[in-house]
C-alpha cells in the first residue's frame, strides 16, 4: 500500500507546501524528514504562496480589541469581513488598554497604555508571551521588535524599550534597554546619542527598526537601530524638506525588502 | 469525422480505448502519441483502477475544440465542484496512487487537486500523532530531541 512517506521527496514536499503554517508549526514533531522540510528557505516560500497562510490581517479596534481578519484583498465592497482571530488569551486581558503595536516578521509586540505590561502575539499560532518591563512605566516611551542573525543559532530576538525618566538632580535623561526573549531577561543599553525626538511609529525590515528623527521640528533624518550590533545608525532621507515631519510615513515596500518614505 | 482514439494498457494488461482528446491532457501521453504514432502505450506501473479513474478525470475536464474556438465542457465552477467531489469520494491509499499517477503521466491539474486534498487531510490532524496514524508514519524522534525542538528559541513563540 502507498504510502505518504513512499513518496518521492519533491511529492511530499509539494503536499506539505499546501499545509497552513499554522498546522505546520503543530506538526513538525511528526518525523525527522518533515522537520528538516519545514525549515527549509525554498519549502517556506512555496508554503507562503500555497499554503493560504499570509492573506490575514490584523486590526486594532477602537475598544482596544486586536483581532485578525482575513483576507482584505479578497473582501469586496459590502462583505463582511471576517475575524478569524483575536487577541484574548492574556490573563486579565480586560485591563490591558493597547498602547502601541509593533510588527516585527509576523510577531505582534503590544504595549499597554500607562503599565508596564508587554505582550508578544503570534496571531498565526494564537500564541502569547507576557513580559514585565524592568521600571514602571515612564515617559516618551517606545517600544521595537527586532532580532540580530547569526549563522550558528539563527535570529534571537530582542524588545528596544526607549524613554525618558527623571534621575537624582532631578534632570531629565534617556534610556535605551533591551529585553531579549532567549533569556528572558533585560539590560541597559549605555552610551547613545538621543538628543533628537523620534516621530510617528518605527517600522520594522529585516530585523532592524527604522523611525523618521528630528531636532524638534527640523533636520530630519532616518534613525535606524540595528539590532546585532546594538547601535542606533543616522541616515539621510532621500527627500530634504522644512514642512512638517508628521507628514512622512515609512512602508517596507517590494516583498519586504525596502523601505519607502512618503512625503 | 469520427474522433481519433488511442489505447491505454493497464498493468494487469486491461485494455482502455480513449479519446486522443482526453488523453493527451496527459503531457507524457501527449508526446508519445506525436512520437509513436497508431502504437498502444503500456502503462506498466498503474492499475486498471487507477487508469480508470484517471482518465474519468481526464474526460471531465477535456477542453473539446468544436471549430468556433475552446470550449470547455463544463463551467469552472462546476468542474472544481466536481473535482472536490472527485477526490472525496476516494479512500487514502487510492488517493496516493491517483497522486502518483498524475505525477508519472504530468497531469498538473490532477496533481493539484490530490495534492490539496491530501494537504487538507494533514491540516485537519491535530497533532502529530494522529497523523502519524493516519498516514503511516514512523516516529524516528527520541523523547528528549522532540524536548529540545520544543524549547527551540528560532520563533521566540
Amino acid at each position: 500500500m502507498m504510502m505518504i512517506s513512499d513518496l518521492p521527496n519533491d511529492l511530499e514536499a509539494e503536499i506539505l507546501s499546501r499545509v497552513p503554517a499554522k498546522s505546520l508549526s503543530r506538526l513538525k514533531t511528526t518525523c525527522k524528514r518533515w522537520y528538516a522540510l519545514f525549515r527549509e528557505p525554498k519549502f517556506v516560500v512555496k508554503n507562503k504562496k500555497l499554503g493560504r497562510a499570509v492573506r490575514k490581517s490584523v486590526l486594532l479596534t477602537n475598544h482596544g480589541d486586536v483581532c485578525l481578519v482575513g483576507d482584505l484583498h479578497d473582501t469586496v465592497v459590502n462583505t463582511p469581513i471576517e475575524v478569524s482571530g483575536k487577541l484574548t488569551s492574556l490573563k486579565g486581558s480586560k485591563d490591558f488598554d493597547f498602547a502601541e503595536i509593533f510588527h516585527c516578521e509576523g510577531l505582534m509586540l503590544c504595549s499597554a497604555l500607562g503599565n508596564d505590561r508587554l505582550v508578544v502575539w503570534n496571531p498565526c499560532t494564537g500564541q502569547t508571551r507576557n513580559i514585565k518591563a524592568r521600571t514602571s512605566f515612564q515617559t516618551n516611551q517606545t517600544y521595537a521588535l527586532g532580532y540580530s542573525t547569526s549563522s550558528s543559532s539563527g535570529h534571537s530576538y530582542k524588545i528596544l524599550r526607549c524613554f525618558d525618566y527623571r534621575n537624582d538632580q532631578e534632570v531629565w535623561v534617556p534610556q535605551c534597554e533591551i529585553y531579549e526573549l532567549s533569556s528572558d531577561s533585560w539590560r541597559v543599553l549605555d552610551s547613545f546619542p538621543l538628543d533628537y525626538i523620534m516621530f510617528r511609529d518605527g517600522m520594522s525590515l529585516k530585523g532592524n527598526t527604522y523611525w523618521v528623527a528630528g531636532h524638534y521640528e527640523s533636520d530630519y533624518f532616518l534613525m535606524k537601530f540595528d539590532f546585532s550590533t546594538e547601535r542606533f545608525v543616522r541616515l539621510p532621507l532621500p527627500i530634504q524638506t522644512e514642512r512638517f515631519v508628521r507628514r512622512f510615513v515609512l512602508s517596507v515596500v517590494r516583498d519586504e525588502k525596502t523601505l519607502g518614505v512618503t512625503n | 469525422m469520427s474522433k481519433k482514439m488511442i489505447v491505454l494498457k493497464s498493468s494487469e494488461g486491461v485494455s482502455f480505448v480513449v479519446e486522443e482528446a482526453v488523453a493527451r491532457q496527459s503531457k507524457i501521453i501527449s508526446f508519445l502519441v506525436e512520437e509513436f504514432p497508431d502504437r498502444e502505450l503500456p502503462l506498466t506501473n498503474m492499475t486498471s483502477e487507477i487508469l480508470r479513474k484517471t482518465i474519468e478525470y481526464c474526460k471531465k475536464h477535456v477542453v473539446e475544440d468544436d471549430g468556433g474556438g475552446d470550449s470547455s465542457s463544463s463551467s469552472s465552477g462546476d468542474l472544481k465542484e466536481w473535482d472536490v467531489k472527485f477526490v472525496a469520494e476516494i479512500d487514502q491509499p487510492r488517493l496516493m496512487d491517483l497522486l502518483m499517477a498524475a505525477n508519472y503521466l504530468d497531469i498538473p491539474s490532477l496533481l493539484d487537486v490530490t495534492c490539496q486534498k491530501v494537504a487538507d487531510t494533514i491540516a485537519a490532524c491535530n497533532d502529530e500523532k494522529e497523523i502519524r496514524a493516519t498516514f503511516n508514519i514512523e516516529n524516528d524522534f527520541t523523547e528528549e530531541e522532540v524536548e529540545a525542538i520544543r524549547m527551540e528559541n528560532q520563533y521566540p513563540i
